[in-house]
């Protein structure tokens, strides 16, 4: 374009050719005339701040010098996301038409590229509803409304009645459009700063927490319906009030600006609460004042110690080893996990029918001793209070206050110690009624059902633990007594065998030679037979825990070197080579026939396990203040993959099972069974094919810790 | 002041298994001893206070009197007070040994037992008187 029709352009025509004086003067006349009317259109959109009025004044006025009846204005605005709203139009209804979205359509084009476009509709055109009339749009044209850098809206016009839109129009539009653009560009602005503040007093007004402005002296400024809740003081009242007044709590807001602080707030009636409370602060106008959101944290604060006195009941229960523990614990745990400062328990002596108590607490800083005393020596039948009420009714129960209880039989004791609130709550094992904890506050209060919810569960979790412990209980008894059987019925018989064999092989000279080898070889399984069952026995007493020695000063070299000479006959049937060497290690106190036992099954198994013309070294030697025992082999080996259950009770490794070598998989059981009694080490290393060289470290300091009296096994009826 | 069958010490033996019985009554027998044999715990106690023998020889497991009771109850009678008891048991720990002892039991003996070992015992338990 040559000419641009802008105000330079109109003045520069001014300096036109002579022959050309005529037009040019026309020309001026109608710059003029453009000027003053670009000027007033100018004027016209700057003059208004609110969307709808500028953007109204854009396409009237566009619309007029674009001699387009029909024209409608698209802006971003809150809430259309990636859609451009039609926020004024001409001829048309603003409501009828849809949001332009940018690439979709001509318009869209126009906002997404930036640029002006022209659009033919040919001679039907378009038919559009124009406030009530149907018009037919013929021409349009889409013009980017720009602002800097941003593309704020486009508008569109659309003649109904002349020919297409002439270069010069265009042009001028184009023009104006930028005017336009910075118009409604500003309008935007305004208009999402006004949002902005609405919304933010929208927010603040309806926030769930409250909201205090301070000033630089610490006095209230602001504050939001919320805190007028929390605190009690309306909004009206809290208003020049200190920060430290209106929350009931000691805080200077420059004290510890944009820290999370948890203190203690008091309301207006004095009530007092936990709260959450952070002070940003905030320039200006170039003042310093503060910005406080505060938080009641009551809730979360008593969630916090429920969940608390939770994983300390749960604690106790799985360090409890019986019953007696877990009362005591869970009543100590309980107590000081929520603050109740006595608590009992009551368990149901089914005999007498009452209720007995069986663990008394109370907080070091409570002096209730009466009224322990007068709780340990009461029962209580179905219905008394307080605790038989609950044994009746199988449900927890809350006093608030047992000064106004007047059926409560140890009132006055628990006057006397201060004692207010009291609540109890069942414990139910496998469906029955077996007893109840009681707890006491000094101060009064009101019941928590959340509390109460959580007590429910804490009581199904003694109940558990109680038909828990018992079902274990009763598979001791059943294990000791089996243990009893078996022990007497299998060596009852042995007795007799062992017995009358050795009757019959003391006359062994009456015998004929044949009666007396097949004599011996019965006794000779009798004895194994003997071993095996007092193996096995010993296992099942390790097992249940009961492995008790015998313990007096072991001479450790004499104890290895019998061993070896046990060994021996069997090493010289078997064309192995035995050694040994023994230095003396001193005494250790331990049981001398365990140990020996243990060193039976390390030795002999060397020798089991070495084939003929193979070695075995026997060691014995002190290192520190331990005596180390190192038994070789040059036998067949223990398998890599097998070498981690060598030590399980009836394992026998593949070697040993293929080549028949005899055993039942218990020596090496017992001898760590052994070994660990003696507080000592056992463990071995193994090539396959190679030998195997088995180690045994005994302390010889040992000293058995003393087993608790309480903690011993239970007597078993024979 | 044991009441004496001939010159030979008797010996009660008590055991409710016929075979170990006449096991260690055969045993004893041969050792030079006069022995009474007992099948159950209450018969033991009936023998003893009638015979006051010079050493009782009890098994564990009985049927209505238990070794241990029944030596409860010689201890319990002045005439029956002296009279040593070896226990025999299949149960070995040290709670059942324990047990023997506070009853008053003077040795234990280990089922199944060497009837030679069961001998000398005897034997000692006598010499020690």
């Amino acid at each position: 374009m040559r000419r641009r029709l802008t105000f330079q352009t109109v003045v520069g025509a001014l300096g036109g050719r002579q022959r050309e004086r005529q037009a040019a003067i026309e020309e001026l006349a109608a710059g003029k005339e453009r000027f003053e009317r670009l000027y007033s259109i100018g004027r016209a959109i700057g003059g208004a701040t609110e969307l709808e009025d500028v953007a109204q004044t854009v396409v009237d006025e566009l619309g007029e010098v674009a001699g387009a009846e029909l024209g409608a204005l698209y802006a971003s605005t809150r809430g259309g996301g990636q859609s451009y709203r039609c926020v004024a139009a001409r001829g048309l209804d603003p409501e009828d038409l849809p949001w332009v979205r940018p690439g979709v359509g001509l318009a869209g084009r126009a906002l997404s590229e930036g640029r002006r476009l022209t659009g033919e509709l040919g001679e039907s055109g378009i038919l559009l509803q124009s406030l009530g009339q149907e018009a037919i749009a013929r021409h349009e044209v889409h013009l980017p409304l720009i602002a800097g850098a941003d593309v704020v809206g486009v508008l569109t016009l659309a003649r109904v009645a002349g020919g297409p839109f002439r270069a010069e129009d265009l042009e001028l539009l184009e023009y104006l459009a930028g005017r336009a653009g910075a118009g409604i560009s500003n309008a935007l602005t305004l208009r999402t700063a006004r949002d902005q503040s609405a919304f933010n007093r929208a927010v603040l007004e309806t926030a769930a927490d409250a909201f205090i402005s301070i000033d630089s002296s610490s006095y209230v400024t602001g504050w939001n319906p919320a805190a007028e809740r929390l605190f009690g003081w309306s909004a009206e009242e809290a208003t020049g009030l200190p920060l430290s007044r209106a929350i009931g709590a000691d805080i200077r807001p420059a004290d510890s600006p944009g820290q999370l602080q948890e203190v203690d707030a008091h309301d207006r009636g004095g009530r007092e609460f936990p709260i959450e409370i952070t002070i940003s602060p905030l320039e200006r106008h170039g003042e310093l004042t503060w910005n406080a959101f505060v938080r009641d944290i009551t809730d979360r604060r008593r969630a916090e110690l429920y969940m608390r006195a939770q994983l300390a009941v749960t604690r106790v229960l799985s360090e409890a080893t019986t019953l007696a523990q877990a009362r005591d614990g869970v009543i100590e745990a309980l107590g000081t996990a929520l603050g109740w400062e006595v608590g009992v328990a009551w368990v149901v002596d089914r005999e007498a029918g009452v209720l007995r108590p069986t663990s008394l607490w109370a907080a070091d800083d409570v002096d209730a001793a009466e009224f322990l005393d007068l709780t340990m020596h009461s029962t209580f039948g179905r219905g008394e209070p307080l605790p038989g009420v609950v044994w009746e009714t199988g449900e927890a129960r809350w006093i608030e206050d047992l000064e106004r209880e007047p059926a409560f039989p140890r009132a006055g004791a628990a006057k006397r110690a201060g004692l207010h609130a009291s609540l109890a709550f069942p414990i139910v094992s496998a469906g029955s009624f077996v007893g109840l904890a009681e707890f006491f506050s000094r101060e009064v209060a009101q019941p928590d059902p959340e509390l109460m919810a959580l007590l429910g569960t804490v009581g199904e979790q003694i109940g558990q633990f109680s038909q828990r412990k018992r079902a274990e209980l009763e598979a001791d008894r059943l294990k000791d007594e089996f243990f009893a059987l078996v022990s007497h019925e299998l060596r009852t018989p042995l007795t007799s065998i062992i017995g009358y064999l050795e009757l019959v092989l003391e006359d062994a000279d009456a015998l004929d030679p044949q009666s007396s080898r097949f004599l011996q070889v019965v006794e000779r399984n009798s004895r194994r037979l003997h071993r095996l069952v007092g193996d096995l026995l010993f296992v099942a007493q390790v097992e249940a825990g009961r492995l008790s020695l015998d313990r007096h000063d072991v001479p450790l070299d004499r104890v290895v070197a019998d061993g070896v000479e046990a060994a021996r006959p069997r090493a010289e049937e078997n064309g192995v080579i035995l050694r040994s060497r023994e230095e003396n290690v001193g005494a250790l106190k331990g049981d001398g026939d365990r140990l020996g036992q243990m060193l039976d099954n390390v030795i002999s198994n060397a020798v089991k396990f070495t084939p003929e013309g193979g070695t075995v070294d026997v060691y014995l030697t002190r290192r520190g203040d331990s005596a180390v025992l190192e038994v070789r082999d040059s036998g067949i080996g223990i398998p890599n993959q097998e070498q981690h259950r060598l030590f399980q009770r009836f394992f026998r490794s593949s070697t040993a099972t293929e080549r028949a070598i005899p055993g039942v998989g218990l020596g090496l059981t017992i001898s760590r069974a052994i070994v660990e009694a003696h507080g000592g080490t056992i463990g071995f290393e193994s090539e396959e094919g190679r030998g195997t060289t088995f180690r045994v470290e005994l302390p010889l300091d040992f000293e058995p810790s003393m087993p608790d009296p309480s903690e011993s096994p239970r007597e078993v009826v024979l | 002041m044991s009441s004496t069958e001939g010159d030979r010490p008797v010996v009660l033996v008590a055991d409710d298994d016929d075979d170990i019985r006449d096991l260690v009554a055969f045993r004893l027998d041969r050792a030079g001893y006069e022995v009474l044999r007992a099948g159950d715990g209450q018969q033991a106690l009936d023998l003893a206070k009638e015979h006051v023998p010079d050493l009782a020889v009890l098994d564990v497991m009985m049927p209505k009197l238990t070794g241990y009771d029944v030596t409860r109850e010689l201890r319990a009678d002045a005439a029956t007070s002296r009279i040593p008891v070896i226990l025999l048991t299949a149960r070995v720990q040290e709670a059942d040994v324990a047990r023997g002892f506070e009853a008053g039991a003077d040795d234990y003996v280990k089922k199944p037992f060497s009837p030679q070992e069961l001998k000398a015992r005897v034997q000692a338990v006598l010499g020690r008187r």
